[in-house]
């Protein structure tokens, strides 16, 4: 597990990162969201053990991550702008990290440049920005370390390439336990994948959950009331997030278990209710009004 | 089998990225080693060819010229070597100043220990194996060509500690600085900020001392960098030259090898606390901004101040000063809006502009009020060992040899002998310093601690006493005169000697080469008449010179020595009565067919220029020039009673003995001047108090 506790950054009196706190539980797709300039690469480059945090502590399975090679076999950093030698192919590439993770799986990389249409012996240099950052995602998943972190990687990558790189995620994830880590400024891109989600707005925490639970935790009813007072009625002792309503139409979005509040409408006088399935998009609204932040401005653009 | 990560694969796979490097190493010491080698072996055979040099003669010009070859000791080398080291260093930890590179290695499951002894050691290598191969080549081609032989093999080795050592040293030197900055341009600018901050400080030093201080001596000035690779090789190559051992620059062989020691664990330390988001900036270390900024800022303002100064000439230094404080904003604000990369930082961090100007104030103040009491200084006898006196005049023809007949400058020439001990003498001389005087003289006061202690004043004429205690010391006459120097005298006379001759200043007569034994026991026995007094008051009336030529690599030079006679020296003037020579008047008037005389009338200059300033009045000699030429007999010998030949010293007489008014020009009889070359010089001036009373008139100004 990636225990992230309490940590802080400051760039020139600018403060990227402040006081967070998540930790990233094995073999779960961690989804880090946030606006530009929200921290996300920052959190991600000291996770990677590659900037120090001036306050609290990051641990890889309990390794404090900066400063250590130990912790950083566990680790494949993809930066947001991947760096490959100059001249290189991705033969060489394979070579270098062949060299530094011990567990680096040869075949499968040169099987995945295969299917992906890749030449190995062709210059990166001449690769379009998506394929370095295939190439990139293809070393990171064949360095055969336990955490894969991808900073905007999906960003640029065509639909196509995107759905095979992550069903290839998601096939290492069954095989072999992998826990990626993606950052990503889209909620879009990770609606499909994340496991769990954690939402970063002016270098802190803004939101952290497994989507399951905020999915389980938050319902979103179509109903119609008869009369005025019995939509009154049924609303009482209801913990309503979000409410609108179109002539008699009320669409609710409701804090609590699926079944909980089923039996709640059960009960209520309505001409017709129905629970409807959130979108990630949703929920992240929802939760984020409660705070007070309009996530539509934050992410959704 | 190595492990897939072992070091020497790490090695492997960093050079891969270093491979420009690598050939560009090659191809320099290629060239530079065997190829170098070959041209100077042929280029030797050539000379041997072109001069008929015997076969022992090539064969010992040979081992020379390779000697100088394998020792290094040339400065140019020396830079080639310190850039090439920079460039290892830079390069090797260049991807420091690029995020994505940093991002890349540093998340990468290499210990930081390992990739910084990986990069480091093979920064050497870089530089080491092509090196070496290509030393060792050169060694066994010389060898094959029989140039190995002597001290050729020694010389190798010390040409391969000086080259290493430097290079070791500078490359730490220039990794420091990639470490302590995060971009190219100011990483230059920190390696030549490393190079040269001593060398400025030893400058501006010296500049102050000269400047603000009466008693300061410039021939305390030493601006070779002492904490420097670069100036440890330069001290141990002027070293290794004055002992003519290379035994000699073993202490700056070692300190330099201290320097690489510090200068890697201080790259290291610097590597291991770098912050990766130093990537790009200024400065790598936030802590240090401050007082690099300060430290530069100051020298910067003293020497903005001094050059204010220097431009202006005024006191009571209201525009130095007024330089100064300019120089200290204007280089804070430049260094802030550097390190911050915004011209809207210029006046940020204020009270560091106040450090730096209090800082300038108060080396201005030292320097200005002498707080440090330079010039209150004087010599404790007790603490006194010796002390060397430069009498900048009375050097020897500037002329000081050592035992290979290379020039060896005045200072060091003295500094090698024994000083003056008569401290009464040199301690009451020192008391009665000032900044004006007829006598001025450099002290070197060698302290019993080794501390040498420089001062340079003037004394007055008066000081007759004191003086002839010093001038006329037997260590001051050793060092003055070489014809002392048993073994350098030894060394001459195996030399092709040519042109033994005595000279009245007009004529010259050779002397048999076999004489010179006789006339140098004679002469110095002379000198020990020569004090102040005696300098003061007599007139040189001849001096015996000769010449020896001194095979060069590519030619020959003379070696010429003159030993100047007065009227006191009855040893040499019975030396050369013996010889049918006289010191008894300069000039054979039957010789003569006219004396030209221009009276360049100074005293007409005086009201002008309100100070009888001779430079001007040089300036503007035609004007008031009178010139005669006189070619009646009597007044052609009055007027030769009074000549005093130009090439004559005039250094220790009082002033106005020799008229400042009057330039001679001799015209001797016909037949005669064509070989005046043999007879010496046609120009003089006059003696004040011998000139003709029907001179003046003669030239007077209408």
């Amino acid at each position: 597990m990636i225990e992230i506790n309490n940590i802080s950054k400051t760039f020139e009196n600018i403060l990227a990162v402040d006081r967070v706190s998540v930790n990233v539980k094995e073999n779960t797709l961690f989804g880090l969201i946030g606006t530009n300039g929200a921290g996300k690469s920052t959190v991600l480059r000291m996770v990677a053990g590659v900037l120090k945090a001036d306050e609290g502590m990051i641990t890889v399975d309990d390794i404090p991550v900066y400063d250590s090679a130990e912790a950083k076999k566990k680790i494949f950093f993809i930066a947001d702008e991947p760096y490959f030698f100059v001249n290189s192919n991705a033969a060489d590439m394979e070579k270098y990290f062949s060299m530094v993770y011990e567990g680096f799986r040869r075949e499968d990389f040169y099987s995945y440049l295969d299917s992906f249409g890749m030449d190995k012996n062709r210059k990166i240099n001449t690769f379009s920005k998506g394929m370095k950052k295939q190439l990139a995602l293809l070393c990171g998943i064949c360095s055969g370390t336990k955490y894969l972190l991808c900073d905007e990687t999906f960003d640029g990558l065509d639909p196509v390439m995107r759905q095979g790189i992550k069903s290839i995620i998601a096939k290492e994830m069954d095989g072999r336990g992998l826990t990626p880590v993606i950052a990503s400024h889209n909620l879009r891109e990770l609606e499909d994948i994340c496991d769990h989600v954690g939402l970063l707005h002016k270098g802190g925490v803004l939101l952290s959950k497994d989507l399951e639970d905020m999915k389980c935790n938050i319902q979103k009813i179509q109903c119609v009331f008869r009369s005025q007072e019995d939509g009154e009625k049924a609303m009482k002792g209801l913990d309503i997030i979000r409410q609108e309503e179109r002539g008699s139409l009320h669409t609710l979005t409701v804090r609590g278990g699926r079944e909980k509040i089923i039996a709640h409408f059960a009960t209520v006088d309505t001409v017709f209710f129905e629970a409807l399935p959130l979108s990630l998009e949703e929920i992240f609204i929802s939760e984020t009004e409660v705070v007070g932040y309009d996530i539509k401005k934050l992410i959704l653009g | 089998m190595t492990s897939k990560n072992s070091f020497l694969a790490n090695l492997k796979e960093n050079n891969k990225r270093r491979a420009w490097l690598w050939i560009l190493s090659w191809l320099f010491w290629f060239v530079y080693y065997p190829v170098g080698m070959v041209m100077v072996i042929s280029r030797q055979e050539t000379v041997r060819l072109a001069r008929g040099y015997s076969e022992k003669m090539a064969e010992e010009h040979l081992l020379e010229a390779v000697r100088v070859w394998l020792l290094s000791g040339n400065r140019i080398y020396m830079l080639i070597v310190s850039l090439i080291a920079v460039i290892c260093a830079v390069q090797g930890f260049s991807y420091l100043y690029s995020k994505k590179k940093v991002d890349f290695y540093h998340s990468v499951p290499v210990k930081k220990s390992r990739r910084f002894a990986v990069i480091y050691l093979n920064g050497i290598f870089i530089f080491l194996l092509p090196y070496m191969a290509c030393f060792l080549l050169a060694i066994l081609l010389a060898g094959l060509n029989g140039a190995m032989g002597g001290d050729n093999a020694s010389a190798a080795l010390t040409g391969l500690l000086r080259t290493v050592m430097l290079f070791l040293g500078t490359y730490g030197l220039a990794a420091v600085a990639v470490m302590m900055t995060g971009n190219l341009v100011i990483t230059a600018f920190a390696v030549t900020v490393f190079m040269v901050y001593e060398f400025v400080l030893r400058l501006l030093l010296h500049s102050y001392c000269g400047h603000f201080y009466k008693y300061f001596s410039v021939e305390s000035v030493n601006t070779v960098p002492f904490f420097s690779p670069i100036g440890q090789m330069v001290i141990s190559v002027d070293r290794m030259g004055k002992a003519s051992s290379w035994s000699a620059a073993i202490p700056n062989f070692l300190l330099a090898a201290v320097m690489a020691i510090v200068f890697a664990w201080l790259s290291w330390f610097c590597y291991k606390i770098r912050p990766a988001e130093a990537t790009g900036k200024a400065m790598a270390f936030p802590k240090t901004k401050g007082i690099v900024k300060i430290l530069l800022v100051i020298p910067f303002s003293l020497g903005t101040g001094m050059l204010v100064q220097d431009l202006i000439g005024e006191t009571p230094y209201g525009m130095m000063i007024f330089g100064m404080a300019l120089a200290v904003v204007v280089g804070s604000c430049v260094i802030e809006v550097i390190y911050e990369a915004d011209i809207r930082a210029i006046f940020h961090k204020k009270y560091q502009i106040l450090a730096a100007g209090g800082g300038v104030a108060l080396i201005f103040l030292t320097f200005s009020c002498d707080l440090l009491g330079f010039d209150r200084w004087e010599p404790d006898p007790d603490k006194l060992e010796d002390t060397v006196v430069l009498f900048m005049g009375d050097m020897y023809g500037a002329a000081y040899l050592d035992t290979d007949l290379n020039s060896v400058n005045n200072k060091e020439h003295f500094l090698a002998k024994p000083g003056i001990r008569d401290h009464e003498a040199i301690c009451e001389l020192s008391a009665r310093r000032s900044e004006e005087g007829e006598v001025w003289c450099t002290m070197a006061y060698r302290m019993k601690s080794g501390r040498v202690v420089w001062r340079n004043f003037a004394l007055s004429g008066e000081e007759e006493e004191l003086l002839n205690r010093v001038v006329g010391s037997r260590e001051y006459r050793e060092a003055q005169c070489l014809l002392f120097d048993e073994e350098i005298y030894e060394v001459i006379k195996k030399q092709e000697i040519t042109d033994f001759c005595f000279s009245t200043g007009f004529w010259k007569e050779n002397l048999p080469l076999s004489d010179m034994d006789v006339f140098r026991e004679a002469y110095l026995k002379d000198l020990e008449k020569r004090d102040y007094s005696m300098l003061k008051k007599e007139f040189v009336c001849g001096k015996i010179s000769f010449s020896a030529v001194k095979e060069m690599e590519d030619g020959y030079m003379d070696r010429t020595f003159w030993y100047e006679i007065y009227p006191s020296y009855t040893n040499t003037l019975a030396f050369l009565e013996e010889r049918g020579l006289s010191g008894d008047g300069y000039l054979d008037v039957d010789m003569v067919e006219s004396i030209t005389v221009k009276n360049r009338h100074t005293e007409m200059y005086a009201p002008e220029t309100g100070n009888g300033d001779m430079a001007a009045a040089m300036a503007d000699v035609k004007n008031y020039a009178v010139t005669k030429v006189f070619n009646d007999a009597e007044q052609i010998r009055e007027l030769a009673d009074a000549l005093y030949p130009n090439e004559f010293d005039t250094y220790w007489m009082q002033e106005g003995a020799i008229s400042e008014d009057y330039e001679v020009t001799v015209q001797y009889k016909n037949g005669l001047t064509d070989s005046s070359y043999y007879r010496g010089n046609e120009y003089a001036r006059l003696i004040a108090d011998r000139i003709p009373a029907w001179l003046e008139r003669e030239t007077a100004y209408e």
